[in-house]
């Protein structure tokens, strides 16, 4: 069995291998997996805060989970997407500083500088500072569009979703809760022998000493 | 062509001419990780999001206040403890992955990769994986701290915060009452 310190050492190992040159990805997974476990969090708060009833509890606690789905979902396809996207632009050398861009220039037939099936990665290494250079340069273009992404989608696109999904919900118990509530129950039809006659009512209803007239009801 | 191909031929292509601007991105790349990203995200939260939850015309008013309230609980104390243990963790990854000799003090070492692979000084790379460790070690921490004290803490600051909306609510009621 393998001690704390060699698995220490293995996991150091593959992360030193997997991040050295660009740690822009594990941003997007660290962010998400922080807000998967917020989320948890706050489900959670829902769940123990003793001022919220429990019939609050049985709508509150799904609809945290569907907005949770929601929310790290968008976050998570927005934010992968626009790294991808970036990446992609850095790759075929659409998206360039000035130094690497010379070096493509004198290495590369011009037209296809920028082009989708472009890969300028694999003639960066015949220049070791070049090489350097683009990878610095990467890595924080990746980043500042990571934390950019990040920023849109948690901030605004998020909230505005989860506000509509929310709303319509909310709406959608109030109606349900009107037509529980509109639902009288039936008039229960009294067994023959225990309904007045007709006779009987005019009886009473003329010894009523608050009729003046006799009523305005016609039987 | 495909589609993507036609995307990629859309977007102008653009070279970063300046020295200040490449050297702001390489600045950049090396000092934002995830501590820096968690605090960016917080801040422009707080400037935000409130605001989309206090003006939602599609809730009733107390609805929208309850709403904001929590919104900024959980904003601010999600905002603390996350950026607290990213930066506790990157510190404690950057202080015990030495390289080098440290002479009897091998728990110094404790986070440094196998001798085979690593540079003899902390490059640019080995410090991209100082991040990546810190973040990984961080994440662990969050299993345990979300429960212990974001939860807690947002449901004081929800209710603290809906009790003081709600009373700024009725005083400017009555103070409109007594114009």
């Amino acid at each position: 069995m393998k001690t704390p310190l060699e698995l220490t050492k293995k996991l150091s190992t593959k992360l030193y291998n997997a991040f050295k040159e660009d740690s822009s990805n594990m941003l997007i997974v660290t962010s998400t997996f922080g807000w998967i476990l917020s989320s948890a969090a706050q489900i959670g708060a829902v769940k123990i805060n003793d001022k919220i009833p429990s019939d609050q509890k049985k709508f509150l606690i799904p609809q945290e989970i569907f907005d949770a789905v929601v929310n790290i979902g968008t976050f998570f396809l927005f934010t992968r997407g626009c790294d991808k996207g970036i990446k992609k632009l850095l790759s075929t050398g659409r998206l360039t500083s000035k130094p690497v861009r010379t070096f493509l220039e004198k290495n590369m037939p011009k037209e296809k500088i920028g082009k989708y099936a472009t890969d300028i990665t694999t003639i960066l290494p015949n220049s070791p500072e070049i090489e350097k250079d683009y990878k610095s340069f990467r890595t924080g273009v990746t980043v500042g569009v990571n934390l950019i992404a990040g920023v849109i989608a948690s901030n605004i696109i998020t909230p505005i979703l989860r506000n509509k999904i929310a709303a319509g919900r909310q709406k959608q118990s109030i109606a349900d809760k009107m037509n529980q509530n509109t639902m009288l129950p039936a008039v229960p039809i009294l067994p023959a022998q225990n309904r007045i006659g007709i006779d009987n009512y005019k009886k009473h209803a003329s010894l009523n000493p608050y009729q003046t007239t006799g009523g305005s009801m016609r039987v | 062509m495909k589609v993507t191909d036609k995307i990629v031929n859309i977007i102008p292509a653009r070279k970063f001419n300046g020295k200040r601007s490449e050297r702001f991105l390489n600045w950049f790349g090396k000092h934002i990780s995830t501590p820096e990203n968690r605090l960016i995200i917080g801040i422009s939260a707080l400037a935000s999001q409130p605001f989309i939850d206090l003006y939602n015309n599609k809730v009733d008013e107390k609805t929208r206040i309850v709403s904001c309230a929590r919104t900024i609980a959980k904003t601010v104390s999600g905002t603390i403890i996350g950026v607290a243990v990213r930066l506790g963790f990157t510190k404690l990854t950057q202080n015990y992955s030495e390289l080098g000799d440290v002479g009897n003090k091998n728990y110094k070492k404790f986070f440094t990769p196998s001798a085979a692979i690593i540079p003899h000084k902390k490059t640019y790379a080995y410090k991209q994986y100082q991040n990546a460790m810190g973040m990984l070690l961080s994440v662990a921490a969050l299993l345990i701290t979300n429960f212990a004290i974001d939860a807690p803490l947002t449901i004081f600051l929800t209710n603290r915060l809906t009790k003081n909306f709600e009373n700024a609510g009725k005083n400017k009621k009555s103070d409109g009452g007594a114009k």
